[in-house]
């Protein structure tokens, strides 16, 4: 990432007010129901400035959790008029996005649905996602759950951000980096209130040191150099881990709508024939009936199949499929999952088994 | 696989993936009690001129206000003017198609999924066996195949259903059976036949194991040189696939749709995935081996 300097928090706070103003959408941590969630906020007194990770993605901003397709109006000689409804997504800023997060929207559900590997691509997604700057703060205090420096990331990692944010600890000073032309267009916004000129040299190594600082303090740590193989060995499907780590999974799908990279959806027709609207909507692969074929036939029939397909596409099926991480360990199936279903036990259970018969000869 | 197709409605910028064109019911055809074959027709000619497809492809129909279900074309794509689905009726959508009239509009959009390699089909023995509503998705290819009746070996079709009233497309296989060229076998399960019933009584993988070997032999060139075609539930493509083993035709010699929930049927909605195979994407269309090698969650 290019250094582009420095800036205070009230000049970052003085930018939220001033986007707003001119119509931009900014979306940050802020209080939603008594909980630390992302949202737009109006002015900078709404944002939650003391905050880990909102208990929602900001997926929800390039992947609605119910989207309208289109529209459908049935005309007294039995023809059908079908429309789509405008586009002018508003321009958006998401502004205190973290770096797992970015790196999972920004990057991994992007591959889903940008057609990049595969010939269809969402315009939907994509207009969102060209309308939109991801402005990520760097972390500087990971939880119990956090992990996605063992996912090869990290607190301070720019994957996905069109700017980056970190905190050096030296007297409020943010160092503001930017990876995009969007991330440019936003650092030119920030206006006399972003200092350049400083030493170059000793701005990234106090920006690094803080990065340093923030790694030391995971705690879920672990190996996962041979989950992949693991996994990639067909006669593992039926390894016995599934079960025993499964079968307490309650099906609610939680883990699934509160995940960055989850990007299951079905559709629904509201309406009559007469004239109604399709929605596309959230959807999770833990629920039983998301399978099950016309024929009554159901390929997962245990719920602990079903979280094992849950990560399978996390550590296997992303990475075959859309060749990108499907976690980036942003904790919150971990910190959120009524049950203690760990997704991270999977890892490391699957990582020991393969380690296991890889010494034994 | 084939070039996306593009949809646009009035007012649209670019193509919106799940918008689908307006199609016209031209005919419905009954075939059985539960079981419909609907012509359509695209409502806007520039529609119908762009429009191409592949033996063995899918579409996604939908009926506004009810929803999509995900069928086979099973018409050939040689047919001018119309293509063709056929569709059982199991639940709401497939309940709400079947009440619909000619005349009536449905939505489409499609086509999607790979298509039979029919060139790699050159010389070869077909043997196409399926049961119930698993036969359209093949039927297709039978009509393709036909089409070029000189370019392939000897051609046995096992067609099954629980009982007479269930077999789809009787005029054709009534027009089948008049044809030296192929060997047309028509079974019914025990207790499915009629009195003056004149097919076989039996289920599909055994009327197959009992039939077709020595039709094979006589006209064909052996069992290393047939290759196999089937489609449905997978209790009982199971048993289609180990008769056809017996046999001497292995599972890379066996052709077969899967028919996995689908909705999206263009990799996103994560729905129809076989571990790390999206069906939508790579399929319908696998080998048996292919799909053995996928895990157990099918
Ligand atoms: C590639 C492909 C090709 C296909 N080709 C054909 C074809 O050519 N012809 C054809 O007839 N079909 C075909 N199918 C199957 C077809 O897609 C389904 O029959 C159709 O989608 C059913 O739609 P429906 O809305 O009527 O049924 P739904 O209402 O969705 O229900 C169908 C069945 O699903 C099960 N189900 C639904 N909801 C539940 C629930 N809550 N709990 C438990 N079970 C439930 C039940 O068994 C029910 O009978 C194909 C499928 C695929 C993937
Ligand atoms: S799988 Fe869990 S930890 Fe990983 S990105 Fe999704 S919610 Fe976060
Ligand atoms: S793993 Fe936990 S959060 Fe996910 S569906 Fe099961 S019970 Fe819900
Ligand atoms: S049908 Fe949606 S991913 Fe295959």
């Amino acid at each position: 990432m290019k250094l582009a300097g420095t800036i205070r928090p009230q000049g970052l706070w003085a930018l939220v007010d001033h986007l707003t103003g001119q119509g931009v959408r900014v979306v940050a941590p802020t209080l939603i129901d008594g909980l630390c969630q992302f949202g737009p906020v109006d002015s900078a007194d709404q944002v939650v400035k003391d905050y880990l990770l909102p208990q929602n993605t900001f997926k929800e901003f390039l992947f609605p959790k119910e989207e309208r397709v289109f529209t459908w109006l049935k005309r007294e000689d039995g023809s059908f008029v079908v429309d789509q409804p405008s586009r002018d997504f508003p321009e958006t800023v998401i502004l205190g996005g973290r770096p797992c997060d970015a790196a999972a929207i920004g990057v991994s559900l992007r591959s889903v649905f940008s057609g990049d590997k595969f010939e269809h691509a969402d315009p939907l997604f994509l207009e969102r996602f060209e309308r939109t700057t991801v402005v990520s703060v760097s972390c500087d205090r990971p939880d119990l759950s956090c992990f996605c420096t063992t996912m090869g990331l990290g607190p301070d990692d720019p994957t996905g951000s069109d700017v980056l944010i970190t905190a050096t600890g030296l007297d409020g000073e943010l160092v503001v980096e930017v990876g995009s032309p969007k991330g440019e267009k936003f650092a030119q916004r920030l206006g006399s209130h972003l200092v350049t000129g400083q030493p170059e040299t000793e701005l990234r190594e106090r920006r690094s040191q803080a990065g340093a600082e923030a790694r030391k303090k995971f705690v879920r740590v672990f190996d996962i150099e041979h989950v992949k193989s693991f996994l990639d060995n067909p006669d593992n499907f039926d390894d016995e881990m599934f079960a025993r780590l499964g079968t307490k999974c309650v099906s609610c799908g939680v883990c699934t709508f509160e995940c960055p990279t989850c990007h299951c959806f079905d559709f629904k027709d509201l309406g009559g024939t007469e004239g109604g609207e399709r929605v596309k909507v959230w959807d999770s692969c833990q629920f039983p009936v998301f399978t099950v074929h016309a024929t009554g036939h159901q390929p997962r029939p245990d719920q602990w199949q079903r979280y094992r397909n849950r990560f399978l596409c996390k550590f296997k099926i992303y990475e075959d499929v859309f060749d990108n991480l499907g976690c980036t360990g942003c904790g919150r199936c971990v910190r959120d999952c009524p049950v203690h279903v760990d997704i991270t036990s999977y890892a490391m259970q699957a990582n020991k088994k393969q380690q296991l018969i890889q010494v034994t000869p | 696989m084939s070039a996306p197709a593009l949809h646009t409605a009035p007012g649209a910028e670019a193509a919106n993936l799940y918008v689908p064109k307006l199609v016209r019911i031209r005919k419905i055809i009954r075939e059985t009690h539960d079981v419909n074959t609907l012509q359509l027709e695209f409502v806007d000619p520039a529609h119908a001129a762009s429009f191409t497809y592949k033996t063995g492809q899918f579409g996604e129909f939908s009926i506004f206000g009810v929803g999509e279900a995900t069928f086979n074309i099973s018409s050939s794509p040689n047919w001018e003017g119309f293509f063709e689905c056929c569709f059982r009726k199991v639940g709401v959508v497939t309940t709400a198609l079947a009440k619909m009239k000619e005349g009536d509009i449905i939505g489409f959009r499609g086509p999607y999924g790979n298509s039979y390699d029919l060139e790699g089909m050159h010389g070869k023995d077909l043997i196409f066996a399926a049961g119930g509503i698993g036969f359209p998705p093949i039927r297709c290819l039978v009509h393709r195949v036909l089409e070029e009746r000189d370019k392939f070996g000897a051609v046995v079709i096992v067609h099954g259903a629980r009982t007479h009233r269930d077999l789809v497309y009787q005029r054709e296989m009534d027009e089948w059976t008049r044809r030296r060229d192929i060997h047309m076998i028509k079974t019914v399960d025990p207790g499915g036949d009629p009195e003056n019933w004149d097919g076989e009584v039996g289920f599909v993988p055994t009327v197959l194991e009992e039939r077709v070997p020595w039709i094979l032999e006589r006209e064909g060139k052996g069992a290393s040189n047939a290759l196999a075609f089937t489609c449905g539930p997978p209790v009982m493509t199971k048993f289609v696939i180990a008769a056809l083993g017996r046999m001497g035709v292995g599972p890379d010699q066996v052709v077969m749709t899967l028919e996995n929930k689908m909705k999206c049927a263009v990799g996103k909605c994560g729905r129809c995935n076989i571990g790390n195979t999206y069906v939508c994407l790579e399929g319908p269309i696998f080998t048996a081996a292919q799909v053995q090698a996928m895990p157990a969650d099918q």
